[in-house]
C-alpha cells in the first residue's frame, strides 16, 4: 500500500477510460437537461437499435496511449532522470489499462447511451440524441430538426419519414412507437403528406386493422347522415359498406376496401371504393388519416355521388327541353 | 532556468510548427479552389458556376467540443509527467494542437461545399472535401460533353449519362433548378424521362401558375398554325390547363395540373375526343414535374397537336344524330 503512485496511475487510467467513452453519457444527459431546461418537452422516446459489435478501434485509445507511455519510458528516456515515482505511475496506468480496458468495454457497450438513440420533441422542432458508441470527441451527440425546417411527414416500413425545406427527408426509426410519435406530431401540427402507411405486420396492434375498418364505416355513417336531406329530395340511398378481397371473388393478397355505393329503387347505380388496408405479405398498407382528414375525404366522396346523380338526373332534362 | 526556457521556446515552436502545418494541410484549400476557378475562367467560357452545400439542409449538428476539453487535459496530463523534456512537451503539444486546428478547419463551411461550373467544353465539378488533406482526392472533375449524351434529374441530383451508363452525379442547390434545364436544353442533352422526380417542397407554385399561364398562351399560338387542319376536319379545338386540385393544395397528395386539349364538333360544339400533357403530378413527399423548356417544350406540344389531329382525323365523322 505504500506504492501510492502505482494506485494513481491506475486510477489515472480509470479516469482516462471513463472520460474517453464513459463520459458519453454525461455529456448526453448535460445536454437533454438543457433542452429539458429550455424547451417546453412534449414528449420523449427511447429506441433500442441493439448490440453492436465491439470494435477494435474503441479500445485502441487509452491502450495506445498507455504503450506510447510505456515505450517512450522505458526506451528514450535516459535512466534516472525520471523518477522513480513516475516509473511507477506509469506501470499503474499500463497494468489498469491491460487488465481492466476489456471488462470495462463488455459493460460499456450494454449501456443505454450505447444501445438506445433518444427522441425529444419540443415545441420548436425535435433532437435526436443518437447512440453514442465512439469516444467522446467523435461524431455528434445531437441532431435537430426545426419544425421550420420540416415540410411533413410520412410513415412507411418501420420509419417516421421527415420531409425537410426545400429537399431530401431524414428517416427515423420509430422503434414501435409509431402510434405516439404520430400523436405528438398532430399534436405540433405537423401534416401527414401521404395518406397510406407502409408497416410490418409485427408493428401492429392486435385488432388495429378491425379498429381501422370500424373507425372508417362510423364516421362514414356520420357523413351520409350529414347528407340525408339532399338523399331524401333525390330519392336516393347511400350505403357504406367493408369489402373485402374474398368478396370480390379473386385469389389476391388480403385487402379491405370501403365500398360507397349510391341506391336508387334498390338498384346500386354508383360507386366509390376505396381501399382500407392491403397485405403485401407481411407488409401492409394501410390508411393512416387523422380523424379530420377522414372526415374531409369521406365528405369529398359521398359529395361526388350525390353530385354524379344530380348530373344523371340533369342530362335528361337538357334533352327533353331540346325537343 | 535555461531548461525552462527551452520547453516554453519548445512549446510555442510546436504550437506555430501545427498552426502552419495544419493551415497547409486544410486551410489553403478555399484559396486553391478560387485559383483553380479563376483559371478556368481565363481558359475556357464559363456559361454557369455556382456552389452547393452537401450537408443535409434543415439538419442541424451540434458541434462536439467534447474533444477539446479531452484533449487540453490530456495535454496537462502529459505537461506534468514529462514538464523536463522539451523534445515530448513540443511533440505533444504538436499533436494536440494538429488534432485541434483540424477539427476547427474540417468543421468549417468550406469543406461542406461543392462547387461547379458548366464551360462550352464540358462541367467541372470541385467536389466537397469533407476535412481531407490536401494531398487526397482530386480536387477537380472533368466531364466533357463528349462524355455524356442524356441526363435525368432526381431531387436536387443530376444524373448524367452516357449510352445508358451512368457517367456522373452532381448535387445543385433548388434554386439553380430552372437555370440548368436551361443550361442542359442549350447543349442538346436527351432527356431520359419526360418528367423530373422532384421533392414536394422544392417546386415553387407561384412559378408554377405564371409558367402555367404562359404556357397555354404558347399553346394557344402554338394551336393557330394547325387552325386550318382542323377547320378541314370540321372541328375546332379547345385547350386549357386543367387542375384536379384548388391552386393552393397543388402540393398535396394526388394532386395533378394538365394541358387538356379537347377536339370539338364545329357545328354541335360535342367532344369529339379529349387528350392530356401532364405538367405536374404530386405522390405527397415526391412530385413528377416536366422538365420541358424552351424549343423542347415546343416540339413536344407541337407532336402532341399533330397526334391528336391524326387521332380525330382517324375517327372520321360521327354518326349521324336522330333526333326525335
Amino acid at each position: 500500500m505504500n506504492d501510492i503512485a502505482f494506485w494513481i496511475g491506475m486510477g489515472a487510467a480509470l479516469l482516462l477510460w471513463y472520460l474517453f467513452y464513459g463520459a458519453n453519457a454525461l455529456v448526453r444527459s448535460w445536454l437533454l437537461r438543457k433542452q429539458r431546461r429550455e424547451q417546453e418537452v412534449l414528449a420523449e422516446f427511447e429506441i433500442d437499435q441493439g448490440r453492436l459489435p465491439l470494435q477494435r478501434r474503441w479500445t485502441g485509445l487509452p491502450l495506445g496511449l498507455g504503450l506510447l507511455l510505456f515505450v517512450i519510458l522505458y526506451v528514450t528516456d535516459p535512466p534516472g532522470a525520471f523518477g522513480y515515482q513516475k516509473l511507477r505511475f506509469v506501470n499503474g496506468y499500463v497494468f489498469a489499462n491491460l487488465v481492466l480496458t476489456l471488462p470495462l468495454f463488455l459493460l460499456l457497450v450494454r449501456t443505454r447511451t450505447f444501445r438506445t438513440e433518444r427522441v425529444v420533441f419540443d415545441r420548436a422542432g425535435v433532437s435526436f440524441y443518437l447512440r453514442r458508441s465512439g469516444w467522446v470527441g467523435g461524431g455528434t451527440f445531437v441532431q435537430r430538426l426545426s419544425w421550420a425546417n420540416c415540410f411533413g411527414y410520412s410513415v412507411g416500413k418501420g420509419q417516421i419519414l421527415f420531409a425537410l425545406q426545400p429537399q431530401g427527408h431524414l428517416e427515423q426509426q420509430h422503434g414501435g412507437h409509431r402510434r405516439a410519435f404520430e400523436a405528438v406530431l398532430a399534436q405540433v401540427g405537423l401534416q401527414k403528406l401521404i395518406s397510406y402507411d407502409v408497416v410490418y405486420e409485427r408493428e401492429l396492434a392486435e385488432n388495429e386493422l378491425t379498429e381501422l375498418e370500424a373507425r372508417v364505416l362510423r364516421m362514414a355513417e356520420d357523413v351520409i347522415q350529414g347528407y340525408a336531406s339532399e338523399c331524401a329530395a333525390l330519392g336516393i340511398r347511400i350505403q357504406a359498406e367493408r369489402m373485402d378481397a374474398t368478396e370480390l371473388g379473386e385469389a389476391s393478397e388480403p385487402f379491405a376496401f370501403l365500398r360507397l355505393g349510391l341506391w336508387v329503387d334498390n338498384e346500386r347505380e354508383h360507386q366509390i371504393d376505396w381501399l382500407l388496408w392491403a397485405d403485401y405479405g407481411g407488409e401492409i398498407e394501410q390508411l393512416g388519416l387523422a380523424d379530420d382528414r377522414l372526415y374531409e375525404a369521406l365528405d369529398d366522396r359521398v359529395h361526388t355521388l350525390i353530385e354524379r346523380r344530380v348530373q344523371q338526373l340533369g342530362q335528361p332534362q337538357r334533352r327533353a327541353r331540346l325537343q | 532556468m535555461i531548461d525552462s526556457l527551452t520547453v516554453w521556446q519548445a512549446l510555442i515552436v510546436a504550437y506555430l510548427c501545427a498552426t502552419v502545418l495544419s493551415a497547409l494541410v486544410w486551410g489553403v484549400q478555399p484559396y486553391l479552389r478560387s485559383r483553380r476557378l479563376q483559371a478556368l475562367k481565363t481558359r475556357e467560357r464559363v456559361r454557369f458556376s455556382s456552389d452547393v452545400h452537401t450537408a443535409p439542409a434543415g439538419i442541424e449538428h451540434r458541434p462536439n467540443r467534447a474533444g477539446y476539453w479531452l484533449g487540453a487535459l490530456l495535454w496537462a496530463l502529459l505537461v506534468a509527467l514529462f514538464g523536463h523534456s522539451p523534445l515530448l512537451i513540443g511533440a505533444a503539444t504538436a499533436l494536440f494542437a494538429t488534432l485541434f486546428w483540424r477539427k476547427l478547419f474540417v468543421e468549417s463551411e468550406f469543406h461542406t461545399v461543392q462547387r461547379y461550373a458548366f464551360t462550352d467544353r464540358g462541367i467541372w465539378i470541385f467536389p466537397a472535401r469533407h476535412g481531407l488533406p490536401v494531398w487526397k482526392k482530386p480536387h477537380e472533375v472533368f466531364v466533357s460533353w463528349r462524355d455524356v449524351d442524356a441526363y435525368k434529374i432526381e431531387g436536387v441530383d443530376l444524373l448524367l449519362h452516357r449510352d445508358e451508363q451512368f457517367v456522373v452525379r452532381l448535387s445543385f442547390k433548388p434554386t439553380d433548378y430552372e437555370r440548368l434545364l436551361g443550361l442542359l436544353a442549350d447543349r442538346e442533352l436527351a432527356r431520359m424521362e419526360v418528367s423530373d422526380r422532384i421533392w414536394v417542397a422544392q417546386f415553387d407554385e407561384h412559378a408554377f401558375y405564371e409558367w402555367e399561364e404562359e404556357i397555354s398562351r404558347m399553346g394557344w399560338n402554338l394551336l393557330d398554325l394547325y387552325a386550318d387542319e382542323f377547320e378541314e376536319l370540321h372541328l375546332v379545338p379547345e385547350f386549357g390547363v386543367m387542375r384536379n386540385m384548388p391552386g393552393n393544395r397543388l402540393l398535396d397528395e394526388y394532386a395533378r395540373s394538365w394541358l387538356q386539349l379537347n377536339v370539338l364538333d364545329i357545328d354541335t360544339h360535342e367532344k369529339r375526343l379529349t387528350s392530356t400533357f401532364a405538367l405536374w403530378h404530386s405522390n405527397g413527399a415526391l412530385g413528377q414535374f416536366t422538365g420541358l423548356r424552351g424549343q423542347e417544350l415546343v416540339d413536344a406540344l407541337q407532336e402532341w397537336f399533330r397526334r391528336v389531329l391524326q387521332e380525330s382525323a382517324a375517327l372520321g365523322q360521327p354518326d349521324e344524330e336522330v333526333v326525335s
